[in-house]
């Protein structure tokens, strides 16, 4: 039988590997973030009619 | 508990036998990287401060007199940068560092050696965007929001793009640090709405940060590639467009405007309970009234660019989406009021700040109301009535937060009461002087005096006079605050009790003053009358 090593933790072990689990989960999101940001500007720019068309409408008003 | 006092003073003797390398370049402890924070911003607060005397004394009277017109653009961005990301962010991640894990139970942020990482990032960012200022080619002068194409035009933008990546990493892994603590490190039985509001505020304010400092990051990158890699993101000759640096920029600054204000709000919430001895009024709608805000933040980025030629429609949701965030900014600001009403007041110096951050935030709260109203805005925009509202928002908002955090907490943190009057006369003189500095900008920007320039029309000198005399004196008062925590810190010979003061809640004031080194080694067990907001009913 295997030995189940977290009925092992601590009260304050587990609180820890739940931070670490929060902190990576958390990070990914940032990165996500940054790639995003950058990603719709490249899309845009392959995209040219897209945006001369918002400016053309925002132009008109 | 027994055990927990072997346990706290067995860490305390090994914190001893640390040399200083080793406790302060080293340290994994909350509260000795906190306390390096808030040494960090201090320090960045007079030296952004040195920049608007500069400011100040150039505009005293009409004409070029001190410096030259670019010097004294470099002296508006860098201001801005250090005050913003050098003061005010590092203040409140020291204040979220020593009280945090103290307010919910936990020993230590749950990922010290990376709070170790978070801050000493920073003073190597500075270093490297301050050095900027002796290099051939000047520092950045084109405003600290970088609007290309002429941010690109300086010689140093690669240093300032570096030094931003440096700030925003440092703010990222904060922001981690703060969500997995909160999220996983509270005492059993301290619920989320048990939480102090300060602990809710910065909740909020890290998520705030995870969402929008990539995208700084990623605007300044695409900055970099435009310059050196001859990409074209913001460059109209080669297909690009400018005004999608502005979106993406203020898709950032607006929430990292409320990313400065947040915890302020956090830290009223905690001083005028204590001092008026009564619990707050409204708990959950203070901790929701945030939340909101946090919320609306994210969709009001264009009002900062009503001028630029959205189309009307945008212009209508983002003036309307913006007069959204008075509500729950009314509801904190009527809580405070009503949690100070029939209450018990005294008037010690965290509370005089407390009562003139409600006041003063408020003014520039309702200056703020004027500029989200699209055809005002055309025309106050870039005019010093901006210039007046922000500093209404920052200066009596945010850095009266953090002075009067200071008092408030620099009791706990050092075992030692500050000097009362000499509290008082720093608060008094600071209350004057900045209403002196910042009031007459309003006037100014309504006669249509624009920002950042460092000569202008003679009709706009005596409203600059009485400002720059403010800003010096108000500067000057400063020093007062510095004073008063040298005295605290290694003078005072009055020691503080462990709840510091009578009406003081919460689990920080069960420790000692000073607490140990490590504090809750054992998780507390949590009383719900110990608690600030203990009693929420639902």
């Amino acid at each position: 039988m295997k030995l189940d090593h977290r009925s092992l933790e601590s009260d304050q072990e587990r609180r820890l590997r739940r931070a670490r689990r929060t902190a990576k989960v958390v990070g990914i999101v940032a990165f996500v973030v940054f790639v995003v940001s950058i990603a719709q500007m490249l899309w845009l720019k392959h995209h040219p009619q897209a945006h001369a068309q918002a400016i053309q409408e925002a132009l008109m008003q | 508990m027994a055990h927990a006092a072997t346990h706290d003073e067995h860490h305390d003797e090994h914190h001893e036998h640390q040399n200083f390398f080793q406790r302060w370049v080293m340290s994994t402890n909350h509260k000795d990287i906190g306390t390096l924070y808030l040494v960090f911003s201090l320090l960045m607060f007079f030296i952004g401060g040195s920049f608007a005397m500069v400011i100040r004394a150039e505009l005293f009277k009409p004409g070029l007199q001190l410096v030259q017109p670019y010097f004294f653009n470099e002296m508006t961005t860098m201001h801005a940068l250090v005050m913003i990301f050098g003061a005010v962010m590092p203040a409140f991640v020291g204040l979220g560092n020593w009280m945090i894990p103290m307010m919910v139970g936990a020993p230590d942020m749950a990922l010290p050696r990376m709070n170790n990482l978070s801050f000493w990032i920073l003073p190597f960012a500075f270093a490297l965007m301050l050095s900027t200022l002796f290099l051939p080619g000047g520092g950045p002068a084109g405003g600290w929001t970088m609007y290309p194409p002429l941010s690109l035009q300086s010689a140093s933008t690669a240093y300032v793009v570096f030094a931003i990546h440096l700030m925003g990493i440092s703010s990222i892994m904060g922001a981690i640090n703060i969500i997995a603590t909160i999220l996983n490190m509270r005492a059993p039985g301290m619920d989320l709405l048990k939480m102090p509001v300060f602990v809710w505020s910065w909740l909020i304010t890290a998520f705030l940060l995870i969402a929008v400092m990539p995208v700084l990051a990623g605007a300044v990158t695409m900055l970099l590639t435009d310059k050196y890699f001859s990409t074209h993101f913001f460059d109209a000759a080669g297909g690009g467009d400018p005004v999608l640096f502005q979106h993406v920029f203020w898709f950032f600054g607006h929430p990292e405007v409320y990313i400065m204000i947040l915890p302020a709000f956090g830290i009223i919430s905690e001083i005028i309970p204590t001092f008026a001895r009564k619990p707050i009024f409204g708990y959950k709608a203070m901790v929701f009234a945030i939340a909101s805000i946090a919320f609306l933040s994210f969709i009001v980025w264009a009002h900062h660019m009503f001028a630029v030629g959205l189309p009307l429609g945008a212009e209508i949701f983002f003036m309307y989406a913006t007069m959204l965030i008075a509500v729950p900014t009314g509801v904190k600001v009527f809580n405070w009021v009503a949690t100070m009403w029939g209450g018990s007041m005294t008037f010690e110096t965290p509370m005089l700040f407390a009562i003139a951050f409600v006041i003063l935030f408020t003014i520039g709260g309702f200056s703020g109301l004027m500029l989200a109203l699209v055809p005002a805005d055309f025309q106050y925009h870039d005019t010093y009535f901006v210039v007046a509202h922000f500093h209404y928002v920052l200066v009596t908002g945010a850095i009266f937060a953090i002075m009067a955090a200071t008092y408030y907490w620099i009791p706990k943190w050092t075992g030692n009461m500050y000097s009362e009057f000499w509290g008082k006369v720093h608060f008094w003189n600071s209350v004057v002087w900045v209403n002196v500095l910042f009031f007459p900008q309003h006037f100014l920007g309504l006669a249509g005096m624009p920002r950042r320039i460092p000569d202008y029309n003679v009709a706009f000198a005596n409203f600059n006079m009485i400002s720059s005399i403010g800003g010096f004196l108000f500067g000057a008062s400063q020093l007062i605050f510095l004073s008063v925590i040298i005295h605290c810190v290694w003078f005072s010979k009055k020691k503080a009790t462990d709840r510091v003061w009578e009406g003081a809640r919460g689990l920080e004031w069960t420790l000692s003053s000073p607490p140990p080194h490590h504090s809750f080694t054992i998780a507390p067990v949590i009383h719900d009358e110990e608690l600030a907001h203990g009693h929420v009913e639902d």
